[in-house]
């Protein structure tokens, strides 16, 4: 020490005063951290036993409801719940998979403990499927389907069943271009199932578009029901998978390759949008629950209200809170008309609403400013943000939200990515804004919908203005839309120009194909409206065929083509078949869990309830009365178990026996008792039940007793036993049984006879006489069971 | 003394504008639903509490006309009073269902009487209508501003983000950002001061942005406090709706 030169010493000194309190700030640091890390884990195990705890809670819940299923023949609502129970388990595995390895590796915060509760059960309960087959007389039958389950009614108040359709509708499909309709769903309306006019008209104005598109099969109406035909797309609702990704990934959030899948699916979401919006539709209705993800991909549906963007209908507030705009609402108050306004920026607004659902897994409630709670990259929050902002700033079509949405998936770390990376922002995405097409004239498809549809259309659609912008749409950046000619085969639109003399020109066809013309001048007629089969036939596809007619060659090959793509497409759907990617409503494993747990609990109520060494309970016991034929004197009491009872023999009540118990009752079995009655039949309960019950509690004890027994009734007596019994038989009514003297000839009867250790003698009295060779019992009859073990008993140890 | 916009305001109610209403409801709506919650004491459920909320503005619709602003009663009260009432109906017509139905009155609904009765407009409720003014006029601001204006003050003050990372997230320098907050902030304090005075009916009212951090005319040194009194209220009004969200489910 004293060799350390001072000037050292003092640098020293300086260095630890200086780094010292860094030192110690870090190392402070450090087990504060440490300490956190150990809070992060305990709290993330707590959370995972309670998640636990609450599966189990709730797949008891299911148990009952898949076995109560079963029984109705809801076979589709107990699969349902099955796959419900299958869910928890998976999420049950998925906790203990976090406990035992997960935690000790990585953090955890806290967790919703009674998640399956508060929201798995009212949401699968919500969306349990109704009947499995329409009600006849309701909705009556479906031709050329066969309906093989049902599905959750949204909010329309339609009914959803899947079928499968026929050989013929099969074929009548592949005819119209429809490949591979292997089952569909048949969305319903009934005036007796409790749906409204206006409702039906309503959801037929959408279908008239949604036809147009190809996205519905088929549609009939009577004048009570309206249905609808949709192909059956397979899976899960978003939300729902939503759901199961967030109960297996910590409370972080998602990890970083399931909010790649999620943005997937919305990126799939978004580019159907496009093609709605591009087709000239709006679907108004986008929620997680209207989208179905299957293995590849995510699927819109419901096409409920769906409505043409160049709709001349006013604007309503329909739509699903949280998901729908609020600027909508406010533009449908003020009485805006839909063709005023760019529907196509409230379905982007409820794209970004579901984006936000599937990341927090909850609903936006503060629209556009709600709040992020769990981690969520920059750029992902700039496209939700951006989706849902004000009406004018929003993304100005699906496209250029698809634009963005692709940059993300393609992006290797989300997390990495920032907005201004996004085509959207540095403006490099050259998404052109889609003007908004001209849509078709709403058809009356149908003509029993003529006169509903009439009275319920608000107004008419006005004459197609091709330069017309919408009133409420901002402008987009590049100025005011090109307006024109459709480049795309679109097909032209007829436009009167002259309704006088007849004279008309196409809109948006090719330059030199619509000069103005005059339609067959000498009828100055207007084209005709195409036919409901005629839109059918080339509307589904969105491509038309519009006046192109094939020579007869050209049909021929036409035709061989079809049945070669029949083949095709037969052979493919024999493949399909088993395919598991079907609709399914058979026994899923989570019903047979279900069943097993049902069965499993009433084997051990059972099993509870029977097994050895507790107090049993007589409850069989029944009592046959007889006439004696052999003696000749009147009826015998014949005690019997109800196994031996004959076709002749009357049943009476059981009676339970508490007092006695097969230990006390041990060391008499092998005893043989004589039974016999001085009353004629019919007994009365108060006397036959104690009877009956006393013989029941021999039989189990091993006591054999002797009565006059029938041939068909009960094991036969030998002829010994016939005989003893017919000797005491004679002396029915005739003795006095309460005497010295009939004591004493009965026991030295009973030391004669080998056959029997004791006499129960039922006295006209409606006294019971116990003999045996050393004593006698005397006791109401009421009591019987107890004086017969006593005397037995008693008779033993003597 | 009305201001001229609540004036205008009230005018547009009484004429049974539907956007109007609608605003009132959108951004009053979550509080007295979570004030009926809170009446309530869990002994009213939610269904109840979405339609009795729905029930109070259709009775603010019908007393509007009767408003008597020279009594001066505070906006707030005013909600709380129609909110009271619809509730009382709700109670009375409870209780004729039960004689209708030959059950005796139970003292539950009594005891809800008596319940409402003393809570009263108290703190939470009036700081909870405050944050409701606040929050219609932050999206007010959203609404009017640019998109990556208002992104940038999202991502800078609700967010909690530094400038730095702002500015590489947006992909523009620093300065650049500050103008941008500068602005956007400017355009708050204008329209909380705006939407307060809207909601308000007496001087007291509209003296509560200044009670609260929200300086209407500061100087440069107050924009950190004014900022962060204006996140604070943010993350206490997302998080109401967040309770409110769950009572919707």
């Amino acid at each position: 020490m004293n060799d350390i030169p001072i000037p050292l010493l003092i640098i020293l000194g300086i260095v630890a005063v200086i780094v010292g309190p860094w030192v110690a700030i870090k190392l402070i640091g450090l087990l504060g951290f440490g300490v956190v890390h150990i809070f992060r884990f305990i709290g993330g195990v707590f959370t995972d036993i309670a998640r636990i705890i609450g599966s189990i809670v709730t797949t008891l819940v299911f148990v009952p409801l898949v076995v109560i299923n079963i029984l109705i023949g809801r076979w589709s609502a107990s699969a349902h719940f099955g796959r419900a129970i299958s869910s928890e388990v998976s999420a049950v595995v998925a906790a203990m998979y976090r406990i035992v390895i997960g935690h000790p590796a990585r953090l955890l915060g806290l967790g919703a403990a009674v998640e399956g509760l508060e929201q798995r059960v009212p949401q699968v309960m919500a969306a349990a499927p109704t009947r499995d087959k329409p009600h006849k007389a309701r909705a009556g039958a479906f031709d050329g389907y066969t309906i093989i389950g049902s599905l959750a009614g949204g909010g329309s108040g339609g009914k959803l069943y899947v079928a499968e359709p026929t050989a013929e509708k099969h074929a009548a499909f592949e005819r119209s271009g429809h490949a591979e309709v292997d089952q569909v769903v048949i969305k319903t309306f009934s005036l007796d199932d409790g749906s409204s006019l206006p409702q039906i008209v309503r959801e037929n104005r959408a279908l008239a578009a949604a036809k147009n598109m190809g996205l519905v099969l088929e549609h009939d109406m009577t004048p009570t029901r309206f249905h609808y035909v949709m192909r059956y797309v397979p899976g899960k609702p978003l939300g729902q998978v939503a759901q199961e990704f967030h109960a297996r990934s910590s409370s972080d959030g998602l990890s970083q390759a399931d909010l790649q899948t999620m943005v997937g699916y919305v990126a799939d979401l978004t580019s159907s949008l496009a093609e709605y919006h591009q087709g000239g539709l709006w679907h108004k209705d986008v929620k997680p629950d209207n989208i179905i993800v299957d293995s590849k991909s995510a699927h819109l549906v419901d096409f409920g209200l769906i409505t043409p963007l160049r709709s001349a209908m006013t604007l309503t507030t329909h739509g699903t809170e949280y998901f729908r705009d609020p600027e909508m609402v406010r533009m449908a108050l003020r009485g805006a008309k839909v063709h005023e306004v760019n529907g196509a920026k409230f379905d982007i607004y409820a794209a970004g609403a579901v984006l936000y659902a599937v990341v927090e897994n909850s609903f936006p409630a503060h629209g556009a400013l709600s709040q992020f709670s769990k981690p969520c990259p920059d750029a992902l929050r700039w496209i939700i943000r951006r989706s849902m902002t004000d009406y004018d700033k929003r993304y100005a079509s699906a496209a250029e939200m698809l634009a963005d949405l692709r940059t993300v998936l393609a992006c290797g770390d989300i997390a990495s990515l920032r907005p201004a990376n996004l085509p959207s922002v540095k403006g490099g995405a050259n998404v052109p804004v889609p003007e908004i097409p001209v849509a078709e004239p709403m058809e009356i498809v149908d003509e029993a919908l003529a006169e509903p549809a009439a009275a319920f259309a608000a107004s008419p659609l006005p004459p197609a203005q091709p330069a017309q912008r919408p009133r409420y749409a901002p402008n987009p950046p590049g100025g005011a839309p090109q307006r024109g000619p459709d480049k795309h085969g679109k097909k032209p639109r007829i436009r009167v120009t002259n309704w006088w003399t007849g004279e008309w020109k196409a809109d948006g066809a090719a330059p030199d194909s619509q000069p103005v013309r005059v339609a067959r001048a000498t009828t100055s007629r207007i084209p005709k409206p195409k036919s409901g089969v005629f839109v059918a036939a080339i509307g589904i596809g969105g491509k038309s065929s519009f006046n192109k007619r094939l020579n007869a060659r050209e049909q021929v090959r036409a035709a061989r083509k079809r049945a070669a793509n029949t083949r095709k497409n037969a052979a493919k759907r024999i493949s399909k078949r088993r395919h598991p990617n079907r609709y399914d409503n058979n026994l899923n494993w989570g019903t047979f869990l279900a069943v097993l747990c049902a069965v499993g609990f009433i084997g051990g109520i059972g099993f509870a309830l029977t097994k050895p060494g507790t107090t049993r309970t007589v409850t069989t016991a029944t009592t046959k009365i007889i006439p004696d034929d052999r003696s000749g004197q009147g009826p015998s009491v014949i005690v019997t178990v109800p196994e031996h009872v004959g076709p002749t023999g009357s049943v009476h009540p059981a009676v339970a026996i508490s007092e006695l118990t097969p230990e006390l009752l041990e060391g008499i079995d092998g005893t043989e008792v004589m039974f016999l009655s001085d009353l004629l039949p019919p007994l009365d309960d108060s006397l036959l039940a104690p009877l009956e019950a006393a013989h029941a509690v021999l039989s189990i004890s091993g006591v054999h007793t002797i009565s006059a027994m029938t041939a068909e009734d009960g094991d036969p007596l030998d002829s010994e036993e016939v005989d003893a019994l017919a000797s005491l038989s004679r002396k029915r009514g005739q003795l006095t049984l309460g005497s010295d003297s009939t004591s004493r000839a009965i026991s030295s009867w009973l030391k004669k006879h080998d056959h029997a250790d004791a006499v129960v003698w039922l006295g006209s009295d409606e006294k019971l006489y116990i003999f045996t060779q050393h004593s006698r019992t005397i006791g109401p009859v009421s009591d019987a069971a107890n004086l017969i073990h006593d005397a037995l008993i008693s008779e033993r140890h003597d | 003394m009305l201001s001229q916009l609540t004036t205008s305001f009230v005018s547009r109610l009484r004429a049974s504008d539907q956007a109007a209403w609608f605003e009132l409801w959108e951004t009053f709506g979550p509080v007295i639903r979570a004030q009926l919650t809170r009446w309530g004491g869990g002994r009213i459920g939610r269904e109840t509490v979405q339609d009795l909320s729905q029930e109070t503005l259709a009775a603010l619709s019908g007393s509007i006309d009767r408003y008597d602003p020279a009594r001066g009663a505070r906006f707030s009260t005013w909600l709380l009073a129609i909110a009271k009432h619809v509730l009382g109906d709700e109670m009375d017509r409870r209780m004729a269902q039960k004689r209708g139905s030959g059950k005796k009155p139970t003292v539950l609904e009594e005891a809800w009487m008596q319940g409402g009765a003393q809570i009263g407009a108290d703190e939470q409720y009036e700081a909870a209508v405050f944050r409701a003014k606040v929050e219609s006029a932050i999206r007010t601001v959203q609404r009017e501003c640019d998109f990556v204006d208002f992104s940038i003050y999202e991502m800078r003050v609700f967010d909690h983000k530094s400038g730095k990372e702002v500015a590489e997230a947006v992909g523009v320098s620093e300065p650049t950002i500050s103008r941008r907050l500068a602005k956007v902030r400017g355009l708050l304090r204008e329209r909380v001061s705006a939407t307060v005075a809207l909601y308000s009916f007496t001087d007291e009212e509209r003296a509560e942005a200044e009670r609260n951090g929200l300086e209407l005319n500061p100087t440069k040194a107050d924009d950190a406090m004014f900022d962060d009194a204006l996140a604070e209220i943010y993350h206490q009004q997302a998080e109401l709706r967040r309770q409110d969200e769950r009572l919707a489910e």
